[in-house]
């Protein structure tokens, strides 16, 4: 038995501030705030939307895979009006759309543009840098909201540098714990931003986050396992290095790729290298295959847990992840 | 890990009857590694050859 420790204590700031400060050399600012919430990636995904956007704000996103879908959908199930433009499956955003999209908008009535950083379910990462040219190029305000759950930690992202207001992360991937640590970023226009925002919120609401956490606290109780996990991860991340971190993920999914293509003769879902994910694989199974077939043979008789094929990808592909901790 | 992940995707796909050659993807991954070596590729000396078989309880090219 281990006795519950008490999160009220004098000693826990010890923790959770260097938390705090040392999230911030992986999300790449200085500037920012980071939070973390016991919620998955989906909470952090709803904390970044009512925090900083109002009832019928109109927004701007681009659905290509099933987690771009899923976000898409609760922007407009929480009373936004989102702009949605479908990709097809297998790439990515296309910049130059983004910049069409923001320059017409004279009035400047999108108010956020959100983006998926590495769309999971089809194993393509797109141009954050590129997305944060064309809405400067545009001359456009609005906010830049980025899903970095599958690639944060993992593959290159920088906050700061590609002017990202708000950054949502969870724990189980590049942070190499288990699910259940919500992680946001929020920069400095983000919090401004947040005090205009009248969608209604609660448990995510970053007000009670913004009381409690200088101090080293939280306002309800928080996960301590997952905390000290990423007290562990941190150390581990800045003992390899960020840089070396993202050469390992791009050689060993080079590998994969290799095996994929070269191996196997068979197809990646993202059909350009440009869109290559560094932590993930789709990979398409030839016609008259089930894609969940495979998965599940590989699960009951070789104990290998490959990732399924979701939605509109459903029986075409299954997925091999390559990241984390993984040599 | 990355090899072990293959080889089981591997032989999972020829279970399910998809037209794939066993070993051939672990095969290119493992060429691909190889070449991407990501420590030196060197030789190494005969005080450190002594130290390795030493190491694993070996008598052998000891002094």
């Amino acid at each position: 038995m281990v006795a519950m420790e008490d999160h009220r204590s004098s000693r826990f700031p010890d923790l959770t501030k260097s938390l705090f400060d040392d999230s911030k050399k992986v999300f790449k600012t200085e500037t920012g705030q980071i939070f973390m919430f016991p919620s998955t990636g989906t909470g952090a995904w709803e904390a970044a939307i009512t925090n900083t956007l109002s009832d019928g704000d109109k927004v701007l996103t681009f659905r290509f895979g099933q987690f771009s879908h899923l976000w898409a959908d609760m922007m407009g199930r929480l009373g936004l009006v989102p702009e949605i433009i479908d990709v097809p499956w297998g790439e990515g955003v296309p910049p130059e759309l983004v910049h069409r999209v923001l320059e017409k908008d004279k009035a400047q009535a999108i108010k956020a543009v959100f983006v998926c950083h590495n769309e999971t379910a089809t194993g393509v990462t797109s141009d954050i840098k590129a997305v944060r040219e064309a809405m400067d190029a545009a001359k456009h305000p609005a906010l830049l909201l980025v899903d970095t759950v599958s690639s944060l930690g993992s593959i290159d992202f920088r906050m700061a540098e590609w002017k990202v207001d708000v950054v949502v992360s969870g724990s189980q991937k590049g942070s190499m714990l288990p699910a259940g640590l919500g992680l946001l970023g929020m920069s400095e226009k983000a919090m401004a931003a947040r005090l205009k925002a009248n969608m209604k919120r609660c448990y995510f609401d970053l007000e009670d986050m913004v009381r409690n956490n200088p101090s080293g606290y939280f306002p309800y109780t928080p996960p301590l396992p997952l905390l000290y996990g990423l007290r562990e991860s941190l150390n581990m991340i800045f003992e390899e290095g960020l840089e070396e971190i993202f050469a390992s993920h791009h050689r060993l999914a080079q590998s994969v790729r290799e095996s994929v293509l070269q191996g196997w003769r068979l197809s990646l879902c993202a059909k350009d290298p440009k869109w290559w994910s560094d932590t993930v694989s789709a990979i398409l199974v030839p016609e008259g295959i089930n894609g969940a077939h495979v998965i599940d043979v590989a699960f009951r008789r070789y104990n290998l847990a490959l990732g399924a094929g979701l939605s509109q990808v459903a029986g075409k592909l299954f997925r091999i992840g390559h990241l984390g901790d993984l040599n | 890990m990355d090899l072990g992940a293959l080889s089981g995707a591997e032989m999972a796909m020829k279970d399910v009857g998809i037209d794939i050659e066993l070993g051939s993807g672990v095969a290119a991954a493992q060429h691909y590694l190889r070449d991407t070596d990501a420590e030196p590729k060197r030789r190494v000396s005969r005080q450190e050859v002594v130290y390795a078989s030493h190491s694993v309880g070996s008598m052998e090219g000891q002094h």
